[in-house]
């Protein structure tokens, strides 16, 4: 197995140090080096071309997210765990934007950096295979890269409870319902109201019109779809 | 230099009056000369017939015979009185005086001016103008002839040059006159026509109006508004640099001209205007692929339409504005609140270590990123689009800066963006409605500050929906607040966000829906279709 070249990039040489050393205990990473200012990681990113990058944005000659900037620009193969401050967001939001692999909040938790190293050896290692491209094998990259820790959208915040009520009230096709009148009916707030009349509708229990109501505003509203059930 | 010294009224009313002067002048001097030789023909004919006349008297032959110039006399006198000749002459075939009218001539004396010879040999009427013994004077001649035709003598009947120049002087005071009056009928003419000339180029020199002319045109071609003018038939006038590189028209201006618009952009109804249409600001349209916010302004001469100045920018170049206004604008005293938040912080640190509480310290150190660190995993791993999860953990905090909180409704997904707008387009729905729950929620004085966000893209619609519990909307702005310029908040910069937000889900094919929330506050919601049948953009 290859080994990951791992630079640490942190104005703070005794937090640097202490990275380091939280790097070095996952056996499969090298640190290979440190650098204090934004020149030192520059240069060391051109000569080293470590595979990670853990990157502090304030630096005292300049913000970590040039360098991201200049290797998203570059040809590089380097990828990035971004550290920032928490009055920082908008440098977070940056970097989300350029596709850091990850994005890390100070203080950092060493709890949550293990998460994302271990993540990123999956991610190298299924880089590297040299297996003939399959899809799976592609789902598997981006899911690794867009965090694996997506869950199943469809049925989140849905209780079964709560939706066979709303599937009580929808009788005959001819009923139609607005989230007004079914958040009434069931006493829950109009936006969950909304969340469980779109999840029927999208599980094509109810169909959703646009309706020209009172003083010519449109409405959106439910009714029962035919031959459901 | 005349011309650089003396205005163009009054150079043109110069240029007119000479003309019309001169034009006059030689007029008068043709018809007055033309006039004079009628004049003297007329008369030189009337003193010929009536010297024929005379010659054909009976009693004038046979007293010319007789030599009777006492019969004469009383035959010639009386004719005289009612002739306006200057006088009548009565010769013998000699040429010598039998009679004059003139009393101080003797009779027997020889006729003057030597013009008798046609008369008297040939037996010819005759019209001359020769010096007799009182001037200069036209006669008109006949012979005298006997019963057997035998020439025995002849009639002159002469009027003096002096005479008839009294008489041409008389006819041309009136023309003089006439002249006159037209002179100053055409200064009259030449100074107004010279005053609405000034009238019609704004009071301004031809000089003054071709740098003006130039300078406009420098102006025209520097604003970075593309710019375009045209006329009634929507052929274009004038359209400038910016205009000619966002439609990306390899032609010059001046190639451009007269060039009809709809046949540079294609169906567009915004350019396809008619003397009717209204002008309109800031309108969201299409000029061929290029999506930009348009204004047009009718060109009114006496009240009629005679044109169109359209102009226009990219509508990225005002989404990115109204972007940066919602976004950046409020960064600044942020600092300060954070800043204090976390010397405040680090002092409590401080003290956990200083008594040696490690734990405490621990727990407090990573308490503080964790809950950020879990936003942060939960907006990126639930909205796959880079761009809105930056805005939303961008407005997750500004919320917590205001004293408010952001909420994520359970069961919020998205994948991505349908591609009817592009991400800015998005960012600025999602950033506007949000701004607006946020103005509204401060605005009231309910204590729960709060608002809920809920985006769903599982299924055939796009879904983006935020709930406040704000100050609601008043149901007589409620039918406006899409309108530009209406806000229910004072200040310059409202009134432009929902404008855009129902620009945006309009163009997109989407709808929007207002809701009272419970028990206060107003719900948006946003609904767009994923896939727009039969239309495909970008």
């Amino acid at each position: 197995m290859q080994n990951i070249d791992a630079l640490i990039v942190e104005d703070e040489e005794r937090l640097a140090d202490i990275h380091a050393d939280f790097v070095r205990k996952n056996s499969r990473f090298r640190a290979v080096n440190q650098a204090h200012n934004l020149a030192d990681a520059r240069k060391l990113v051109h000569v080293l071309k470590p595979h990670l990058l853990l990157l502090d944005n304030y630096l005292p000659d300049g913000r970590g997210i040039e360098l991201l900037e200049d290797l998203v620009a570059g040809d590089f193969s380097t990828r990035i765990i971004f550290i920032t401050a928490a009055s920082d967001m908008e440098s977070c939001s940056k970097a989300i934007r350029y596709g850091a692999f990850d994005y890390l909040i100070k203080p950092v938790s060493y709890d949550r950096l293990q998460m994302s190293l271990e993540r990123f050896v999956r991610f190298f290692d299924s880089q590297k295979t040299n297996a003939p491209i399959s899809q799976n094998h592609v789902d598997e990259l981006y899911n690794l890269q867009s965090k694996d820790f997506r869950g199943d959208k469809h049925t989140k915040g849905i209780e079964a409870l709560t939706l066979e009520r709303i599937k009580q009230v929808f009788v005959s096709p001819d009923d139609v319902y607005t989230t007004e009148s079914i958040a009434q009916a069931l006493g829950i707030s109009k936006t969950t109201a909304r969340r469980y009349l779109e999840f029927c509708v999208e599980s094509r229990l109810l169909r959703a019109e646009i309706s020209y109501g009172h003083v010519g505003r449109p409405e959106r509203i439910y009714r029962k779809r035919d031959g459901s059930t | 230099m005349i011309a650089r010294s003396v205005s163009f009224q009054t150079r043109a009313f110069l240029l007119l009056f000479t003309v019309s002067f001169v034009v006059s002048l030689v007029i008068g001097q043709y018809v007055y000369s033309r006039m004079q030789a009628s004049l003297y023909e007329q008369i030189g004919i009337r003193a010929r017939v009536q010297a024929q006349q005379i010659a054909g008297l009976p009693g004038v032959a046979s007293a010319v015979a007789r030599r009777d110039t006492g019969a004469l006399h009383d035959l010639i006198m009386p004719l005289k009185a009612e002739s306006d000749a200057s006088y009548i002459v009565i010769g013998d075939e000699h040429a010598l005086h039998l009679m004059h009218t003139e009393p101080d001539v003797a009779l027997g004396s020889p006729m003057q001016g030597g013009d008798n010879d046609e008369v008297l040999h040939q037996g010819k009427s005759t019209i001359s103008l020769k010096l007799g013994m009182h001037g200069m004077s036209w006669r008109g001649k006949a012979p005298i002839r006997d019963a057997h035709g035998k020439i025995i003598g002849v009639v002159s009947v002469g009027y003096f040059q002096s005479h008839i120049e009294n008489w041409n002087r008389s006819q041309f005071m009136p023309l003089l006159a006439l002249l006159g009056g037209i002179l100053l009928a055409l200064f009259c003419c030449a100074w107004v026509f010279a005053q609405s000339i000034k009238r019609q180029m704004f009071g301004l020199e031809p000089l003054e109006i071709a740098q003006m002319v130039r300078q406009r045109e420098a102006v025209f071609e520097s604003i970075y508004e593309g710019v375009l003018s045209i006329d009634a038939q929507r052929r274009i006038t004038a359209v400038n640099r910016a205009a000619r590189e966002m439609l990306e028209l390899p032609q010059s201006s001046e190639e451009l001209v007269n060039i009809s618009l709809d046949e540079l952009v294609l169906n567009c109804p915004f350019l396809q205007v008619g003397p009717n249409d209204a002008d309109q600001k800031d309108e969201i349209c299409l000029f061929n692929s290029l999506q930009v916010i348009a204004s047009r302004v009718a060109i009114r001469v006496d009240k009629q339409v005679r044109g169109w100045v359209i102009s226009f920018r990219r509508k990225d170049d005002i989404s990115t504005l109204s972007l940066q206004l919602s976004e950046v604008k409020r960064y600044a005293d942020n600092l300060r609140v954070v800043r204090h938040e976390h010397v405040n912080w680090v002092s409590t640190l401080a003290g956990l270590l200083h008594i040696k509480a490690y734990d405490e310290a621990l727990k407090l150190a990573q308490a503080h990123s964790e809950v950020q660190q879990q936003v942060l995993d939960y907006i990126s791993r639930t909205f796959g689009n880079y761009r809105v999860c930056g805005l939303l953990i961008g407005k997750y905090y500004r919320a917590r800066e205001l004293g408010l909180s952001l909420g994520f409704e359970s069961g919020c997904a998205l994948e991505t963006l349908p591609d009817a707008l592009d991400d800015v387009e998005w960012m600025s729905i999602i950033g506007n409605l949000l701004d607006n729950a946020f103005d509204a929620t401060i605005a009231a004085d309910h204590p729960e500050k709060k608002i809920v966000l809920y985006i769903s893209d599982m299924g055939e619609e796009l879904i983006i929906e935020v709930a406040d519990f704000g100050c609601g909307i008043a149901p007589a702005l409620r039918d406006h607040v899409f309108e530009r310029g209406v806000s229910s908040h004072a200040g310059s910069e409202h009134g432009i966000g929902l404008y855009l937000v129902n620009s945006y889900v309009k163009q997109a094919a989407g709808m929007i829906t207002i809701e009272d929330n419970i028990p206060y506050g107003t719900i948006f919601s946003v609904f767009v279709p994923k896939k727009r049948p039969g239309h495909a953009e970008h």
